[in-house]
Order: structure tokens, then C-alpha cells, then sequence
């Protein structure tokens, strides 16, 4: 007979796991978040908006997922549609060349923009040798927060690709036809039909894009150490500087927090959007 | 019919952004794999000589063979705790068959990306840091923390999969045939579920050993995971920097080609195993 | 004694009640079709049945026996489902062989049993197949040899046919009936789809909002709707909207019609169920009861009859004409047809 009770219980370990690892730490940074100077207060929040250094930050890693978020988008769209569009052993070969970055660990993709575009990278000294660019101010830019949108497109690429390929597998072609049946122009069916059968899973995209960006810090870390002022690495600074409370780390990392959810909430709305 | 001058324009375009795309992928790799068997790199478009004695060197080092040892020890355990957490929990998601569940777990797929590692890190740092116990700065708290982090890449497999063969419908054709949940699991359900297990096992495995973020806040100096000491191999010299760099190379590399393996073996889709988790 | 008795049963899903005090029998060795739109309640009917899901009241017997204590492993009951529902990992033989080895049968009787349905299913060949190599209806045919190869005492098939193509729909329609019938297995059979149900089953129950509406031999419900839902659900109706007088004269638009049977029903609107094969041309100068004259308004061709749209005053109904020596008509035509009073039925209006 039907009796379904017990499977809750299989949900034991795993609701066990996450309230040990991520829950009970989550909940001890967001209660410290509120503790300055020996009691209960907001004073946290307000610096991280308040002192230069942690507005920066968070502008800085902003300005990083946006433009990863909308660069990403745009080559990874063309991308994803000759995914698509391609047959049999090509496809095959295309998507399993798109996992490729995304089993590779943070670092090694730090360090393999280094071997290419560092201050004797690859492509520096190629550039040196055929147009007399100057290496060294060349390559300065790798250690900025525009080189690292550069370095983390190569695992944000592949996502936005994944999640493309699927919106357009699963796209409705006949509304097109039909569509230019009717003798509308390019601009109509773009405006009209493509944009509403892609735009979700587009804006899904980027909103993974962005939150990855915003919290992944290892590619950074191989690229400049803590020398790149994004909020994640701010956040590591402050628990190795003994100098500082710990309760601002704590109060910057809520902020992080509630960034990437409320873009991962949204990225979870687009393609329930696109379900229904 | 021979095709028209915009279609051979259209191949064309299409046939080199397919270039492109391979080199951009492929060339970083190319080039640490030339620079780990180099002699010399140094203000050299391409590195000089050929030497197998990076890897000896690294293969040599006590820190670095000991980092492994512990990276494997931790992906493995990693991998195994994983799968025995996310079976029961994926078999009760899809048997139950309840709305609110299936979206509570669409919620735990996302966990990782929504909670960035460092918050994670710097949680565990603190509330696993009490005076008299403290488990700051050894593996096991890494373990803790590389099983919620990888979790994504086990649970997201082994739902496809047992969506895939339709697992709610079998149980009850084997129910009414008069076998037993046991015999069921046994002769049904984990022969049919070993692709999932694997490919879910095989990423989990490939993303903790590479795993740097958690690893560099929660470890210290005498349980550093292999990723912790590549760091510190970027500053050594560029060869074994190279060379350490290739050896997470290749695991992922073998690591995805045992997952598309297991796709085509068993039919599933690519995309889905995949994608999933933050870098 | 019967095969399976459902005896004021209902099931809700929390608000939504998907079976209301649902009474049903099926005799022993009878072939039973739930017949009835999607959602009115066959599959949950199905699968209380079966074990799967429990009754929130009342009882479910198989062959004599209360079985609300039993499991879905000690019911015995077996089950063909839509999507064939085939154990990937076996071949052919090894899913036949299934419950079969559960039972720890001996091996060579297993074989043995397995072979004999194979061959009955006609997939002899096909033994050592896996079931991914298998074609949509052969895969169909290894999932009825599985199920009946317990011997269940009920046989119990949710649309087994809607996932295949008509062709095979057809052919296997009729190899169910004859391997039922052959077994003599009590079965219920779900399907939505009225001519499978007509053309397969002994006795037809059509189910409506969780509740059976009518159930009779295919014939009878047929003929004699009981219910305008039945009338229209089962087969192609006229529907037509009347008065029935004191005395039993029935006026449709001011048109006097007789109707057998008028004479005993309380005065007032009813409605007038008329198949559109009942209704039969006749000539220009024939003084038949029930003449209904008009103009043809369109045709639709269907092979072996044309079905014609007949614009009678206001309204319009439909008549089938046999594709006999008579050519086709066009639009615009004049058409007379009558009716037996015998072939029509009064059923109340709402
Ligand atoms: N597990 C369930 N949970 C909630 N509602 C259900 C469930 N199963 C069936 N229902 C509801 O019960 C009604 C009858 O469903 P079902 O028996 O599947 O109909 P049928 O097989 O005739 O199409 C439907 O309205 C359906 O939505
Ligand atoms: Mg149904």
C-alpha cells in the first residue's frame, strides 16, 4: 500500500550535510554581521558602503559581472547558435570542447592567461615582436579587473553556450515560418518572435554569468593575488589582517550574498518563465 | 545542387568561428603543455628544448606528492559521501513526486553559485573555531565543505537519470510484478542508475581535487590539497609551474572524457550532466 | 462471484476529488472498458486497484476477496502502462522472465513459460533483444507477456495503445482482445478513445467527473445513452431540443414527431438523441412519420459513408449516408430523411 512516509527521511543526510556546511556558517556570518563594537548594530553595513575601499570593491566586482554578464552574451549567443545549426561528429566535438573549461579549476585558468597574455605570455611577445607593442603595458591590463573580464569569459563562455544550445533546440522554428509566411521583415521576426522565445533563456544566461563572476575569486587570485580589489578578495584580505574585525568580512559577505541570490533568483524565474 | 555563393559564405563564416572558438579554447592548454616539457621559457614566443624535468621535479617533492595523496584523499572521500547523500535524497525527490520538493531541490542545484565559496569559507572558518575544538585548518573541514560544494554535479546526473528511465513507472511495474524494494533496488535500480552514479561521481571527483577557493581559506600549512601548492608553484619557475598546472589538466580532461563516454554509452544528455556549479 | 468489485470507492487529491463513490463490477473472465475523458478519474480507478494508491473509503474486492489489507506484491494484479515501462537493462526474455524469477520459479520452467508467451505475443525472435532495439508496439507486446506472465487474476491496461501509431493501435487492439480471451483473465482496459473501447471489450463503463455514468455492453451503450454525456462521448449524435406535450406528442420547432416511449415521460423540455445513421432518405413523395426536410449545407467524405450537414428550418443536423449507387450531393440540395420512432431517445434536458 501506499505508504510514503518514510522517504522523507532519505532526505535526512543530505538536509543534514547542507544545515552542517552551508546553513549554520551562513547563519553564524549573517548574525556577526551585526555585531560591532560589542553590540548589536548596523555600523557593519554602513562602512561597507561608507569607507572607499569596500564601495569600491563592490563596484568593481559589479562592474566585472555586468560586463562578463553582457559580453558573454554576446559571443556566447553567435556561439551557441553554430552549436545548433551544426551536424552530427561537429556537434559533438563543439560541445564537448565547451566542457572543456568548465572541469578546470579556477587556478589553472589563471595561470594559463598568464602563459598567454602575461608580461611574457604568448601572445604579448607575439604582438612585440610583429607591431613593436611595448610588453610590459601591454600585459598590465591582464592584472586589472578588465583583464580578469577577459580570463573568467573563458569558463563563463561555455555556460552561457550550454544554456543557449538548449533554448535553441528547444525554440519553436514553425513561429518563424510562419512568421515570414506572412511576409514579415527580419527586424519584425526579431522583435516579435525570436526575441520573445530567447529572451528568457538569454537574460538566465547572464544572470548565471553575472553571479558566477560575482562570487568566483580563484582565476583573481592566480592572476594577481589579492592585488585586483573585487569583493571576494577584499573579503579574504580581511581574515588574513588580523587588524580588522572580522565582523566587517562577515557584514561584506552578506552583501555578496544577497547579490548573487537575488541574481540567481532571477535566474531561476527566466527559465520558469520559459517552461510555462 | 550546388550550393549558392551566400551559402558558401554562410560555411565559410560558420567554419571559422569554428576555429576560432577551438584555438581560443585549446591554445592556453597547448601552450602549458609545451611550457611543462621546456627546458627554458623566458622572453621566447615559444619555450626551448625538451626536458621531463619538471614533472621529475614535481613528482619528487615530498610537498607536492603529499598534496596529491591528500587531494586525492579528499576528492575520493569527496565523491563517495556525495553519492551516498544524493541517492536517497534524488530517489525520494522523484518518488515523491511533490511540487514544493521539486523546487526546494532546484533550489539546493543552485546553492553553490548563490552562496559564493568565500562566504562559505569564511563561515566555516569561524563557527568551526571554538577554543579546546577547532577544525580550522584541517581536511576534514575541507571534506565538509567540498561535499556541499559539489553537490550540484552529483544530484543534477542521478535526476536526469532516473527521470530518464522514467524510475516512478518502473518501481511500480516491478511492485506488481512481486519483487521487493531490496530486489528491486538490487536488479533495477542501480544497474540502471550506474550512469548517473559514475558521471556524478567522476565530476564531483574532478571538481574537488581542482577545488582552490574553499582549499585556501580552511587549510593550513601541513593539510594543503594540491591545488594550494600549485599556487605556490607559480612562483617557482615557469617549466614547473607548467608541468603542476598540466597534472590538473589532464585529470579534468579524463575526467570529461569518462563523462561523454558514459553519455554515449548510455544515450543521456551532455549538456545536462554538465552544467552546473561555480568556478 | 466476480473478478474485481469496487464498492462506493472515492479518492480525492486534496480538494480535487478524483474518484467519487464509484461503484463498479467486472465479472470473472470479462473484459472490461473504462472508457472516459482524461481526467475523469480511470487512471486513479486503475490504480487503487492495483495497490498503488489507497481508497480514502469504501472497498475494492478481487475475485471475491477484500484486498484493501494486501500489498501491490500480494494483489497479483497485472499491469500494462502507457509508456511500456520496460526494465532498460533486460532483454526481452529477462523482462518476461521477471516475475517469474522473483518467485524463484526453476529455471527450465521459466524458459519454458517465457518461450510460450514470447511465441503468443509473436516475438519468438525477438527473445534476446534488448528492449531499446524494440519497436514502439513490439516493446507494447514484451509488456503484456510480462504482466501475464504471473497469471494474474486481473489484468489491468492504462492506455496501453496511445503512445503507437494508428497502424499498430489497430493490429495490436485485436491481438489483446484474442490473448485476453484465449486466458480468460479478468481485464480492465482504460482508454479514452470510444471506438478502441466498443471495438475491444466485452461491457463498456464510461466514467465521467470520477463517477461511472453508464456501463452496458458496447451495443447498448450505443443505442441507449443514458445520459446526453454518454450520448455525446460515445459515438457522433443529434441533439435536438423538444417539447414533449401531455399524451406524449413531441413538437420539435412546432414540427410534430413521434417518438416511442413520449407517452410515459412527465411533460415538458427534453431532448431528442438521434444517431446520424438513423436517419434515412426517402423520396419526394413518401408519407413516413418524422420527415425532416432541408436543404444540404456541406459533406465531409469518410469512405464508406458521407456525413452530411443538413439545414433543417433554423438548425442544423447530421445524417449519414451509406456511399451507395446515390453519387454525392451538393451544397444546396434538397434533402428529405425520416427516422423510425424507435431510433430516437428522450433523454431530460438540464
Ligand atoms: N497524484 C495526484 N495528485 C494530485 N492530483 C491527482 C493525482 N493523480 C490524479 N490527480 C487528479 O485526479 C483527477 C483524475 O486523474 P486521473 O485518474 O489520472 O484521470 P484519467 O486517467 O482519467 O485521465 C485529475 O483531475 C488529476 O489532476
Ligand atoms: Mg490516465
Amino acid at each position: 500500500m501506499e505508504r510514503r512516509g518514510w522517504k522523507f527521511l532519505l532526505l535526512l543526510p543530505l538536509a543534514a550535510v547542507l544545515g552542517v556546511f552551508l546553513v549554520l556558517p551562513l547563519l553564524f556570518v549573517l548574525f556577526d554581521s551585526f555585531w560591532a563594537a560589542g553590540r548589536l548594530s548596523a555600523a557593519n553595513y554602513l562602512l561597507v558602503f561608507r569607507k572607499g575601499l569596500y564601495s569600491e570593491a563592490l563596484r568593481t566586482s559589479l562592474a566585472l559581472s555586468v560586463s562578463t554578464a553582457f559580453i558573454g552574451a554576446a559571443l556566447g549567443l553567435p556561439l551557441s547558435y553554430l552549436v545548433h545549426r551544426s551536424r552530427a561528429p561537429w556537434r559533438d566535438l563543439l560541445l564537448a570542447i565547451t566542457a572543456v573549461p568548465l572541469t578546470f579549476s579556477g587556478l589553472v585558468i589563471g595561470f594559463a592567461f598568464i602563459v598567454l597574455l602575461g608580461t611574457s605570455g604568448f601572445i604579448t611577445m607575439l604582438l612585440e615582436r610583429f607591431f613593436g607593442i611595448n610588453p610590459l603595458e601591454f600585459s598590465a591590463f591582464l592584472f586589472t579587473w578588465k583583464g580578469l573580464v577577459v580570463a573568467y569569459l573563458y569558463f563563463l563562455i561555455p555556460r552561457m553556450i550550454l544554456t543557449m544550445v538548449a533554448a535553441w533546440s528547444n525554440a519553436d522554428w514553425s513561429q518563424v515560418e510562419a512568421a515570414m509566411s506572412l511576409g514579415a521583415s527580419f527586424p519584425t521576426i526579431l522583435v516579435k518572435v525570436l526575441f520573445p522565445m530567447l529572451g528568457p533563456s538569454l537574460l538566465a544566461g547572464s544572470s548565471l554569468l553575472f553571479a558566477v563572476s560575482m562570487g568566483a575569486f580563484g582565476t583573481a587570485f592566480a592572476l594577481t593575488g589579492t592585488a585586483v580589489k573585487i569583493l571576494p578578495l577584499v573579503i579574504y584580505n580581511q581574515i588574513s589582517d588580523v587588524t580588522v574585525e572580522v565582523s566587517r568580512a562577515n557584514a561584506l559577505a552578506i552583501v555578496l550574498t544577497v547579490v548573487t541570490t537575488l541574481v540567481i533568483v532571477l535566474y531561476e524565474r527566466s527559465f520558469a518563465r520559459k517552461q510555462a | 545542387m550546388k550550393p549558392s555563393g551566400r551559402d558558401l559564405v554562410q560555411r565559410a563564416l560558420g567554419f571559422a568561428c569554428f576555429c576560432l572558438y577551438f584555438a581560443y579554447v585549446l591554445v592556453p592548454i597547448l601552450l602549458l603543455l609545451a611550457g611543462s616539457f621546456g627546458e627554458r621559457w623566458f622572453s621566447t614566443l615559444l619555450p626551448e628544448g625538451f626536458t621531463l624535468k619538471w614533472y621529475w621535479d614535481l613528482f619528487t617533492n615530498p610537498m607536492y606528492t603529499k598534496a596529491i595523496g591528500r587531494s586525492l584523499l579528499v576528492a575520493g572521500l569527496t565523491a563517495l559521501i556525495n553519492a551516498a547523500v544524493a541517492i536517497p535524497a534524488v530517489y525520494a525527490v522523484h518518488t515523491l513526486n511533490l511540487r514544493w520538493l521539486r523546487n526546494l531541490y532546484d533550489s539546493v542545484i543552485l546553492l553553490p553559485i548563490a552562496v559564493p565559496p568565500i562566504v562559505m569559507g569564511l563561515g566555516l572558518i569561524q563557527s568551526f573555531n571554538w577554543p579546546g575544538f577547532s577544525l580550522v585548518g584541517t581536511w576534514q573541514l575541507l571534506l565538509g565543505a567540498h561535499v556541499v560544494y559539489t553537490l550540484p554535479f552529483t544530484l543534477r546526473p542521478l535526476l536526469a537519470n532516473l527521470e530518464m528511465i522514467q524510475w516512478n513507472v518502473l518501481e511500480e511495474a516491478g511492485l506488481s510484478l512481486g519483487a521487493g524494494m531490496p530486489f528491486l533496488f538490487r536488479r533495477v535500480l542501480v544497474p540502471n542508475l550506474m550512469p548517473g552514479i559514475l558521471s556524478g561521481a567522476l565530476m564531483t571527483f574532478a571538481m574537488s581535487l581542482g577545488e582552490f577557493q574553499l582549499a585556501v581559506m580552511l587549510t593550513s600549512s601541513n593539510s594543503q590539497t594540491y591545488p594550494v601548492v600549485l599556487y605556490q608553484a607559480f612562483y617557482v619557475s615557469t617549466g614547473f609551474a607548467c608541468s603542476a598546472t598540466m597534472v590538473l589538466i589532464v585529470t579534468s580532461l579524463f575526467t570529461l572524457m569518462g563523462v561523454l563516454f558514459l553519455g554515449r554509452l548510455f544515450g543521456m544528455g551532455k549538456a545536462q550532466i554538465l552544467f552546473g556549479g561555480g568556478s | 462471484m466476480s473478478g474485481v468489485e469496487l464498492r462506493n470507492v472515492t479518492k480525492a487529491f486534496g480538494k480535487a476529488v478524483a474518484v467519487r463513490n464509484l461503484d463498479l463490477t467486472v465479472g470473472k473472465g470479462e473484459f472490461l472498458a473504462l472508457l472516459g475523458p482524461s481526467g475523469c478519474g480511470k487512471t486513479t480507478t486503475l490504480r487503487m486497484i492495483a495497490g498503488f494508491t489507497r481508497p480514502d473509503s469504501g472497498e475494492i474486492l478481487i475475485d471475491g476477496q477484500p484486498v484493501s489489507s494486501l500489498s501491490v506484491r500480494e494483489r497479483r494484479v497485472g499491469i500494462v502502462f502507457q509508456s511500456y515501462a520496460l526494465f532498460p537493462n533486460m532483454t526481452a526474455f529477462e523482462n518476461i522472465a521477471f516475475g517469474l524469477r522473483v518467485r524463484k520459479l526453476p529455471e527450465e520452467e521459466v524458459r519454458s513459460r517465457v518461450f510460450r508467451l514470447l511465441e503468443m505475443v509473436g516475438l519468438e525472435d525477438k527473445a534476446n533483444a534488448n528492449c531499446r532495439q524494440l519497436s514502439g508496439g513490439q516493446q507494447q507486446r514484451v509488456a503484456l507477456a510480462r504482466a501475464l506472465a504471473i497469471e494474474p487474476r486481473v489484468l489491468l491496461l492504462d492506455e496501453p495503445l496511445s503512445a503507437l501509431d494508428a497502424k499498430v493501435r489497430n493490429s495490436l487492439r485485436f491481438e489483446i482482445k484474442k490473448i485476453q480471451r484465449e486466458s480468460g483473465i479478468t481485464t480492465i482496459y482504460v482508454t479514452h478513445d470510444q471506438e478502441e473501447a466498443l471495438s475491444i471489450s466485452d461491457r463498456v463503463a464510461v466514467m465521467r467527473s470520477g463517477q461511472i455514468e453508464q456501463a452496458g455492453t458496447p451495443w447498448e451503450v450505443y443505442a441507449n445513452p443514458s445520459s446526453l454525456f454518454v450520448a455525446d462521448f460515445v459515438g457522433v449524435s443529434n441533439f435536438l431540443d423538444v417539447e414533449v406535450k401531455a399524451g406524449g406528442t413531441v413538437f420539435w420547432n412546432d414540427r410534430p414527431l413521434e417518438v416511442e416511449g413520449a407517452g410515459s415521460l412527465a411533460p415538458g423540455p427534453w431532448r431528442l438523441v438521434i444517431r446520424p445513421e438513423r436517419l434515412l432518405p426517402v423520396p419526394k413523395d413518401a408519407q413516413e412519420k418524422n420527415i425532416l426536410e432541408g436543404t444540404v449545407a456541406g459533406r465531409v467524405f469518410l469512405g464508406p459513408i458521407q456525413r452530411v450537414a443538413l439545414d433543417v428550418g433554423k438548425e442544423r443536423i447530421l445524417v449519414d449516408l451509406l456511399n451507395t449507387e446515390k453519387g454525392h450531393l451538393s451544397p444546396g440540395e434538397p434533402l428529405r430523411v425520416s427516422f423510425s420512432p424507435g431510433d430516437g431517445r428522450l433523454i431530460r434536458r438540464s
